[in-house]
């Protein structure tokens, strides 16, 4: 016969005071976190906003969600007299738990629009639904390429670069502009650095350059050392070092650069991505000193649109980066389209048309759609640190006007 | 030349974080055999805490120091009033420290946001040392030597002083131990604290050689369990080479076949267990 | 007799339940259906075998692979494409099995963590084969041809996938009932005597672990076509641990347990979190207060609460060896 373990029979009289404890703490925490802002009398407009939350990509989502809500909050919750209702999930970077969050969202919630994304496998997870569910989806910062080219969608927009996209001019203008002949690669060791490798690749060797060598730096290394060792031996050989970085990594790399001298033995470096203003740059300090960078954001930018935009982001959350600026742009793309239909969210073809011709100054410069793709069409700005007043800041070195997803230019690609 | 010395101190530094968090872990689940799924969590504590002694004090001392004694603390929490009524139970032990886990990550993003932060250099060791063409940062040296010192000072307790022997003996045979008058459950909580205040150093120690962010718990817990297989649960002396092994190896292997990095290090850990438990260097 | 009843309420309760509730609730319980039939595969490990397996998602992930590269390039049926992902777990299994079943308790742990590491590396750098970190979207669920019916319907999938967890829970429950079943517990209880007695233990073993292998596979070739995508994710040891929760959140010592341990936590995770962003804080909570009071999961506390006539097939949770 098979035995029967004894259960603890005094266990659980035990357990009640802790119980109790464990009850109403939990009920505290549930009581003082905001699910999302609240809605009034009238069929609101709902958004689903889809961000990492936990994780580390959470740095992102929450700065981007901060800035979602500062659009909305700017706006009174009220777009043409309707009302606005945030719904915010976290896909915890995970594209499973996008999905299912998505899936809520759109089933169960019944959200009008979709907002947000930023890890690309997630991106890729939810396309399908979306689609067929016909909602439309605003993604405000994953890179994933197909979403806007071969997977591309009616109801999928994308207010950010394209994966390659940045790369693909910035090799253009370091070889014009700046002499680079021959250029290094580096970048992390899944898609987002391949994809931009090979965006920077095709764009340099248009232009007449060659790419000596690329360094990928595998899934979770923790010690950038050995690779920047590595890459300082092509200092004699190369005159250009092209990176792109996000995250921890950006900042182990950069810092590298500095501890190990290799700013010293190349004359151009240029990135994307790893020298953000805000946490980046605080975190990496002199070490970012004389970099180039390619961005879509200039916070310096001299436009009043964003001056008040980042007075606005200080005075409410007390620091500032460059995430907000992702989160808001999102934001406002979806505001003014709702705006050109006057809230009439019911009426979904005309209100896909008038996120199609949304276009105005944006807190990033000019802003608009191309409509092969849906993806935006933006200023791409060149930029260098420097000490300002103290400070390491960016400063304003070019600018490239209006540039689309090269993919569309020549789809050899 | 100088690119291959670079490239071995590279392997030697990390190695030595390495070992101060193995050494902890070998502590607490190569002597004890307690699992601790949060051991990596204590090690973020540990940087994260450094980070906040320095921002407060400015003292590099005390952020190097009073930061790990609070992560001990910690640890005593965690063992005198959870762990310790689980003491042959590795299923309990994990779903517990797991639970913990999730806990301290939660609470550590809501306190210190999910931003990777930085522990600034001491302005004494930011230079470099220059071996060849190529620059070697002197924090580094600073930390190859720290981990020597460490494992000197680790060695000497366990092997030369009553403690040690006495800690060996409780191990081995805890009723006899405690017919001997020696309070053996104070002693494994005593334990457990210097253990997690070990991971915790490791941290700070980490913290300058790659920062802290989201993850970095896992990674490190991943390191210091493929560190105790190779070296031999219980060996501090196995723990010390297994680090620099694993340092090495890990570090030449991603530079010099990047399609295999994850196998550099799992690979062997997968041989050893399946093949020689004891692990390279164990008993 | 009681217990029957109760059962077939319960089934009753699935049969009717997608047409008493929203498409997106619907789905919610396929996955946890999905992850059911995960957790009883790993409980054959963890609780018949005493092995606390680390590395379960990686049959589960390599099914879920093989029918998202089998599906994309031209394998329509779904019969053919199950069939195939189980295999490839069975596989997968079997070679694992090789090395793992060489180790015990916490060197079992390990070395299960570092192979399915191993695996998940590999998914994530063979991006040709793999799709790397964006993985393979874009699974279609195909008809089930000689009926008609389209598994794109979330009703219809609901159906098919509960179809697979009786049939995954009656084929375990028959198995561990069975003469192999009391030999297997025997080998746990002590193995010395079972050896002694002539049973070759490490065939059982690796027989089971295969078999666990498969039905993980199973899991994963059906998720595989709930999500419509893989990914790394799917071969992560966030599954594996998460199945080891569910394993022991419901209870190691039974067939149900685990099954329950996996709904509750779906069920738990995607409510806390659309309440609060310290969904992570509660749950971990949680996990502490059911290993302090609850160590035979939640199941034990129903049996406690006497909820439950005696279920015949509670087996004990047996010595937990390291």
């Amino acid at each position: 016969m098979i035995q029967v373990d004894l259960l603890e029979k005094s266990g659980f009289k035990k357990a009640v005071p802790y119980f109790l404890i464990m009850g109403v703490s939990a009920l505290l925490i549930l009581t003082f976190s905001s699910p999302g802002s609240a809605s009034e009398s009238t069929p609101p407009i709902k958004i689903g906003v889809l961000y990492p939350l936990v994780g580390l990509h959470a740095y992102l989502g929450k700065a981007q969600v901060e800035g979602v809500k500062l659009f909305f909050e700017k706006k009174g919750y009220k777009i043409a007299d309707r009302d606005i209702q945030l719904i915010i999930e976290d896909t915890e970077g995970n594209p499973d738990t996008g999905l299912m969050k998505a899936r809520k969202l759109i089933e169960k919630d019944k959200v009008h629009i979709l907002l947000g994304i930023v890890v690309s496998s997630v991106a890729y997870a939810v396309r399908d639904t979306v689609h067929s569910n016909r909602t439309p989806l605003l993604i405000t910062m994953a890179n994933a390429a197909g979403m806007t080219r071969d997977r591309r969608s009616p109801y999928i927009f994308r207010s950010y670069q394209a994966d390659g996209t940045a790369m693909y001019y910035a090799s253009q203008y370091v070889h014009e502009k700046m002499g680079s002949r021959k250029a290094i690669f580096s970048g992390p060791d899944y898609a987002y650095g391949h994809e931009n490798a090979e965006a920077f690749r095709k764009g340099f060797q248009k232009s007449g350059g060659e790419v000596l060598k690329e360094i990928f730096v595998p899934l979770g290394t923790k010690d950038f050392g050995p690779y920047l060792t590595l890459i300082s031996q092509f200092g004699g050989k190369a005159d250009t070092l092209a990176f792109v970085y996000g995250g921890s990594d950006s900042i182990k790399f950069v810092k590298g650069l500095d501890e190990y001298r290799v700013k010293d033995k190349f004359r151009v470096l240029i990135n994307l991505g790893a020298t953000g203003p805000g946490t980046q740059l605080k975190e990496e300090g002199k070490a970012a000193l004389g970099i180039y960078s390619i961005d879509m954001v200039y916070s310096n930018l001299n436009s009043p649109v964003t001056k008040e935009f980042l007075a606005l982001v200080k005075e409410k959350y007390g620091y500032y980066d460059f995430n907000h600026h992702w989160g808001y742009l999102g934001a406002e793309v979806v505001g003014r389209a709702l705006e050109q239909i006057r809230g009439n969210i019911e009426q979904k073809d005309k209100f896909l048309e008038a996120l199609r011709n949304v276009r105005f100054e944006s807190i990033n410069g000019p802003f608009e759609f191309d409509h092969q793709g849906q993806n935006a069409i933006v200023n791409f700005y060149i930029l260098r640190n420097e000490m300002v007043g103290g400070q390491v800041d960016q400063v304003l070195v070019d600018v490239l006007p209006k540039r689309r997803d090269p993919w569309w230019l020549d789809q050899q690609w | 030349m100088g690119y291959w010395i670079v490239q071995t101190m590279n392997g030697i530094s990390f190695g030595m974080v390495l070992f101060v968090i193995a050494a902890g872990l070998s502590l607490i689940f190569g002597l004890m055999r307690i699992v601790n799924l949060a051991h990596g969590c204590f090690y973020a504590l540990g940087a994260y805490l450094a980070i906040a002694i320095l921002q407060w004090t400015g003292s590099y001392f005390l952020s190097m120091v009073a930061g790990p004694c609070g992560v001990a603390i910690l640890g005593m929490i965690m063992q005198r009033f959870f762990l310790h009524r689980f003491p042959k139970k590795p299923l309990s032990q994990i779903l517990l420290t797991l639970g913990f886990v999730f806990i301290l990550e939660d609470l550590a993003l809501l306190i210190w946001g999910g931003e990777h932060r930085e522990i600034p250099k001491p302005p004494l060791f930011a230079g470099v040392l220059e071996i060849g063409d190529m620059s070697f940062p002197t924090y580094r040296l600073i930390i190859i030597a720290t981990g020597i010192l460490l494992a000197i000072g680790l060695w000497l307790f366990q092997e030369k002083t009553i403690m040690g022997a006495t800690v060996r003996a409780s191990v081995d045979d805890p009723e006899m131990a405690g017919g001997l008058g020696i309070n053996v459950p104070a002693l494994f909580t005593l334990i457990f604290c210097l253990g997690s205040l070990l991971s915790a150093f490791g941290g700070a120690m980490g913290g300058l050689l790659t920062g802290i962010y989201p993850g970095a718990e896992w990674e490190v817990l991943l390191l210091a369990m493929a560190v105790l297989i190779l070296g031999g649960l219980g060996s501090l002396k196995g723990a010390f080479l297994a680090s620099l092994f694993v340092g090495l190896v890990d570090n030449f292997g991603r530079v010099l076949i990047p399609n295999l990095a994850l196998f550099t290090v799992f690979a062997p850990v997968a041989l050893v267990l399946a093949f020689k438990q004891t692990g390279f260097f164990g008993k | 007799m009681r217990w029957w009843v109760g059962k077939l309420c319960v089934l009753l309760l699935f049969i009717i339940l997608p047409h008493a509730v929203g498409t997106y609730y619907v789905s919610l319980a396929i996955k946890m259906l999905i992850f059911a039939i995960f957790a009883m595969s790993l409980n054959l490990l963890v609780g018949y075998m005493d092995l606390p397996s680390l590395g379960h998602a990686a049959f589960f992930g390599v099914a879920a692979y093989a029918v998202a590269i089998l599906s994309k390039n031209g394998v329509e049926s779904v019969w053919l494409n199950l069939m195939l992902g189980i295999g490839m777990a069975g596989v997968v299994a079997a070679i694992f099995g090789l090395l793992a079943l060489r180790t015990r308790g916490s060197y079992f742990f390990m070395i299960t963590l570092a192979l399915a590491e191993v695996l998940w590396g590999v998914a994530y750098r063979w991006r040709y084969f793999t799709g790397g970190d964006d993985g393979i979207p874009g699974i279609a669920r195909p008809d089930l041809g000689f009926i008609g019916w389209s598994l794109g319907d979330a009703t219809i999938y609901f159906y098919f996938v509960f179809f697979f967890f009786t049939i995954a829970y009656i084929l375990i429950s028959t198995f561990m009932h069975s003469i192999f079943g009391h030999i297997v517990v025997g080998i746990r209880e002590n193995e010395l005597r079972m050896r002694s007695l002539g049973y070759n233990t490490w065939l059982y073993q690796y027989v089971l672990f295969i078999i666990s292998g498969l039905f993980a596979g199973l899991a994963g070739s059906l998720s595989a076509y709930f999500n419509g995508f893989v990914s790394p994710a799917d071969l992560s040891v966030r599954v594996s641990a998460e199945g080891f929760l569910m394993v022991l959140f419901g209870g190691a010592g039974s067939l149900l347990g685990p099954a329950i341990g996996a709904g509750s936590i779906v069920l738990l995770k995607n409510m806390i979190s659309a309440f609060t962003a310290r969904w992570l804080l509660i749950l971990g909570m949680i996990y502490v207060f059911v290993v302090m009071f609850a160590p035979q999961g939640v199941l034990g506390i129903i049996s406690k609460l006497r909820l439950r006539n005696g279920p015949k097939h509670q087996l004990a949770l047996g010595r937990q060896h390291l």
